[in-house]
């Protein structure tokens, strides 16, 4: 498939994403989402698409790792993207056991929480590599760096009060207090060498290499906001703005394998 | 033995053309910029450019490349550039 039948595929995927879960936070009881997609269908069928998109991520970031030599800087960076992604997949894949096969309301804590939690901490240390290789490479002073840093940790620092401080107000069993907060925290971590790549990548604007990481960032952030809103929601118990989350991650999805598969397709010349 | 000589050889056309083989990976801006600081760090003349220079440009440029698009692209890119620019790359007499 060319290139930009690629494009369209993800961009379809998008808007058909929008276009199925936007209107249900207005009109959930509707009939639309009650006897046509109705729950169930709803939630299989989702769950197939991030997983089908998370495993296509999955692929693509292994698949870019031996473009780069040994000794490369970036190609850990690769390996790790991969790493995560990987992990990611194996948590969505858990959820899908309960949501497809089960048809149960997935546990909270679950085997998926472990795959998630330490697929974040992959996916940090992916973005500091990246960062790390790329700032030398595009000789961005340390200065430069730290002064991004800097604001990047004084931003999250006051979105994570923001929404940190109503759930550690919550009460609630201790497993599932930790992961409340742990998941928002280390989606906040994410942010802070994912600005500061965005900061950086935004210098290479008008170059294909700029769409990649606009794309692989926009996923990080999609997972980032979509874990703070689901800690937030959960802790509130603002389920009507569920189909929302769903809309965010499955962007998410799409974005990584977007992102991967463009950077593959710059590689393979 | 003297250095061979880029028969374009003004710095500013090399320049230029280095810009528009990499300005589709790098964006131009970047194109700009990291051939400018490599032509500094080198301590290429403004005015002309032997083909001795133009080798050892594309030799950093290419290493930066290596670290964002990996080496088979990396090594297209410098054949564009060779192609563009005559004489870089050929062994001295």
């Amino acid at each position: 498939m060319s290139s930009r039948n690629w494009d369209r595929l993800f961009f379809l995927s998008l808007l058909l994403a929008a276009v199925v879960y936007l209107p249900k936070v207005g009109f959930p009881d509707s009939a639309l989402y009650t006897r046509i997609l109705f729950p169930q269908l709803l939630l299989s069928t989702a769950s197939v698409l991030k997983i089908a998109f998370l495993a296509m991520a999955t692929v693509l970031a292994f698949r870019c790792v031996p473009y780069f030599e040994q000794g490369n800087p970036v190609r850990p960076g690769w390996q790790l993207l991969g790493a995560g992604l990987a992990l990611y997949l194996m948590g969505q894949t858990v959820l899908g056991v309960y949501q497809i096969v089960l048809r149960i309301a997935t546990p909270f804590p679950s085997l998926a929480d472990l795959f998630f939690q330490v697929s974040m901490v992959v996916l940090i240390v992916a973005l500091v590599v990246f960062l790390k290789a790329y700032s030398t490479t595009l000789g961005v002073t340390l200065r430069e760096r730290a002064a991004v840093g800097v604001m990047a940790l004084a931003l999250l620092a006051l979105v994570g009060a923001i929404v940190l401080l109503p759930i550690a107000a919550q009460e609630a069993p201790a497993v599932e207090h930790f992961l409340n907060f742990s998941y928002p925290l280390l989606d906040c971590l994410l942010l802070v060498p994912g600005l500061m790549l965005l900061h950086l990548t935004a210098k290479l604007r008008g170059g294909s290499l700029w769409i990649v990481w606009m794309l692989l960032l926009l996923g990080f952030f999609c997972v980032a906001v979509g874990d703070i809103l689901f800690a937030y929601f959960t802790t509130l118990e603002l389920v009507v703005l569920d189909p929302l989350l769903d809309l965010v991650f499955a962007a998410a999805y799409v974005f990584f394998a977007w992102g991967t598969r463009r950077q593959l397709a710059i590689l393979e010349g | 033995m003297g250095s061979r000589t880029v028969p374009s050889n003004r710095t500013e056309e090399v320049r230029r053309q280095i810009e528009e083989v990499l300005s589709p990976y790098l964006g131009l801006r970047m194109a700009r910029s990291s051939t400018e600081l490599h032509c500094r760090k080198l301590g290429l003349s403004e005015e002309t450019v032997s083909a001795d220079d133009v080798d050892a440009l594309v030799e950093r440029l290419a290493k930066a490349m290596r670290v964002l698009v990996g080496s088979e692209t990396t090594d297209q890119v410098v054949e564009q550039i060779r192609s563009r620019v005559p004489c870089a790359g050929r062994p001295s007499p």
